[in-house]
């Protein structure tokens, strides 16, 4: 068990290492087309070599990913711009000549497409590494652990050119940055991190990994490397929420961590402080209490100075001439009383002192937007 | 052709027969330009007259099918970093995670070696370059918080930390509102106070004569190249823009340049 999680771990944080450059460059489903088209190279490799578990498959499918990344950005130029296309085009092409090479050449062994396509964390483990006859734990766990250090390693050496890569390769290219060795690390860092976690993950649990935490990361800091932190921190949830899920529930590990990375996602969407849907919705019910409130104070003293506070200045007047619900003309209210800037007093709104020197300042286009009435405000009354 | 003898000083930018071509279709026709030192230059011409192709040449992002390019008397490959650049800011995407601070950083990414982490005399840099354009308030703000001027500012920002000589910069005016452009003018004048030089894509023919001391008048070919005083008048503008300039009462609502501003 615990060696499943390290697999899915080990595998969280490749992931999260290469998920953010996706994200940043809009190419994430660059992870999906490739970790489809490592089909070909499987199927030619096994074509070629046809011994399951060899480790020609893997080079196979590593050349055939990079190769698929490498054709569809080609394309992606031939095409103007339209990556989506140029991978729609692609991604089946490797996928069906892999499938078509499994179906005729590998009918009769357990290389089946099934498998290729969901991964299997569970049996994962099963593969070991010995050195001299000592058992040192699973193969895949120390393939993904080479390739996080690698990419570790990579990500400290050009930690400076990744962000102009990122953010403006024009200006790396201006200051003299290798930003085409850039391009060409990126794809292979990507496939080697899927190449690597692929029979355990499955092509869609990658996806998930690759995409979800990166996500959490774009909600929650503004910040390249705290962006990394976070997605590599969310990757390490979603595969600890995962497996607790499916030994709880008896379940495919793949599939839940999938989901968990899902759930995770959209938990941080709804709930992320500051870019948050419940933050934004609670900053824009603020945003209109507030202004609700300066519309009062602004009407209460007209209709003081007039004089016909007593019909106007009610709640149903209030509400019927600003044309505002009962709610806000209380929510706007309260507001206004919690500063000290108008009383009710009979049924009608009346301001204070401090709330005529308020709306005259609002009437003079000055407003203090933090909503707290500061020392501007105050000023004139004590001098008067 | 209607060329201006070359003031002596000595030129920042020097380009001798350089031709760039997309393909077969050349963009620039054979260019001879000395630009000086310390000027404050405007790039002006039609649409497709190869402004744009001519500021990547000289930020080496295109390589010419003949001809030489110098940097301050050095050549284009010897010269990496000694030009900045400040593009138009929908070129890239403002949701990037970086704040005001990371990107003004960004310019002094080319000057150190990878294993040293970004040291005092960065941050020094970046600093001073945001003082310039004031927005040492905004440092800790994300970029995608800003408004229009103030990415254009940020930009300028990131150019100015690469301490370059030369800053080229590509439609810096656009869209922004007058008082930002007001600003970022008195900083242009500041910096050549500073005796560094400025190369700027322009494309309002109104305000050349008001902001830039030295003209470039480019259709593929330079039609004229000089000091503004001299070189933008009727007689090089028909030359550019083609005889219709004078009639087209959008882009001529003053009517002709040949004196005094309207």
């Amino acid at each position: 068990m615990l060696e499943i999680f390290l697999i899915g771990a080990l595998s969280a944080i490749g992931c999260g290492l290469t998920g953010p450059v996706l994200l940043l460059r809009r190419r994430v489903l660059l992870g999906d087309a490739v970790s489809h088209s490592v089909l070909a190279g499987i199927g030619i490799a096994f074509w070629i070599h046809p011994v399951v578990n060899s480790p020609w498959l893997r080079l196979g499918a590593a050349l055939s990913g990079c190769c698929a990344a490498w054709v569809a950005t080609k394309l992606t130029g031939i095409l103007r711009g339209r990556a989506d296309a140029a991978l729609g085009l692609v991604f089946p092409l490797f996928f069906s000549i892999g499938a078509l090479i499994l179906a005729i050449k590998a009918s009769n062994t357990h290389l089946d497409v099934d498998q290729v396509l969901s991964g299997n964390l569970e049996s994962s483990w099963l593969e070991r590494f010995r050195l001299g006859g000592t058992d040192l734990g699973p193969q895949a766990a120390w393939n993904m652990l080479l390739i996080v250090v690698a990419l570790l390693a990579a990500g400290w050496i050009w930690w400076r050119d990744l962000q102009l890569y990122l953010f403006d390769p024009q200006q790396g290219q201006i200051l003299g940055r290798p930003m085409a060795f850039l391009e060409i690390l990126v794809v292979v860092a990507t496939t080697s991190v899927i190449v690597f976690s692929f029979d355990a993950m499955g092509p869609i649990l990658l996806v998930a990994l690759l995409a979800g935490p990166g996500i959490c990361a774009w909600f929650l800091t503004s910040q390249i490397g705290p962006f990394f932190l976070a997605t590599v921190a969310a990757g390490l949830l979603s595969v600890l929420a995962g497996t607790g899920l499916a030994c709880a529930l008896d379940l495919n590990i793949a599939g839940s961590i999938g989901l968990a990375a899902f759930l995770i996602a959209l938990g941080t969407l709804l709930m992320a402080p500051d870019h948050g849907m419940v933050f934004r919705l609670l900053q824009a019910n603020r945003a209109r209490i507030r202004f609700v409130a300066r519309l009062l104070a602004v009407h209460i003293c007209q209709h003081e100075i007039k004089g016909d506070q007593a019909s106007e200045n009610t709640r149903v007047g209030l509400r019927d001439h600003l044309k505002l619900s009962e709610k806000e003309v209380a929510a706007g209210a309260l507001w206004l009383q919690a500063r000290s800037l108008a009383v009710w007093e009979n049924q009608i709104l009346v301001s204070t002192h401090a709330g005529k020197i308020f709306a005259k300042s609002l009437a003079e286009g000055q407003d203090s937007t933090d909503g707290q009435m500061g020392g501007e405000i105050q000023r004139p009354a004590s001098l008067m | 052709m209607a060329k201006e003898p070359l003031p002596p000083a000595e030129a920042v930018v020097r380009l001798e027969d350089v031709t760039v071509a997309y393909g077969d279709r050349p963009a620039l026709w054979d260019v001879d330009l000395e630009i000086p030192k310390g000027s404050l230059t405007a790039v002006v011409g039609p649409n497709g007259a190869g402004k744009t192709t001519l500021m990547k040449t000289m930020l080496g992002l295109l390589k010419p099918a003949t001809g030489r390019i110098e940097i301050l008397g050095e050549s284009l490959a010897h010269s990496k970093g000694k030009v900045a650049f400040v593009p138009q800011r929908s070129s890239v995407d403002w949701d990037y995670p970086a704040t005001v601070g990371d990107l003004a950083l960004m310019g002094t990414h080319g000057s150190l070696p990878w294993w040293k982490p970004v040291g005092k005399e960065e941050k020094r840099r970046a600093r001073e370059a945001l003082e310039m354009v004031d927005l040492v308030g905004l440092a800790d703000r994300p970029i995608n918080q800003l408004s229009g001027g103030q990415q254009q500012r940020a930009f300028l920002a990131r150019a100015l930390s690469q301490d370059a000589p030369l800053l080229v910069l590509d439609e810096p005016f656009q869209g922004i509102d007058a008082s930002t452009e007001r600003a970022i003018l008195d900083l242009f004048r500041n910096l050549r106070r500073m005796g560094r030089s400025l190369i700027v894509v322009h494309h309002d023919l109104h305000t050349v004569r008001d902001l830039f001391d030295f003209s470039v008048l480019l259709n593929v070919r330079v039609v004229a190249a000089g000091p503004t005083e001299s070189t933008l008048n009727e007689e090089n503008l028909r030359a550019t823009y083609g005889p219709r300039l004078g009639l087209d009462p959008r882009r001529a609502p003053h009517g002709p340049y040949d004196g005094a501003r309207p």
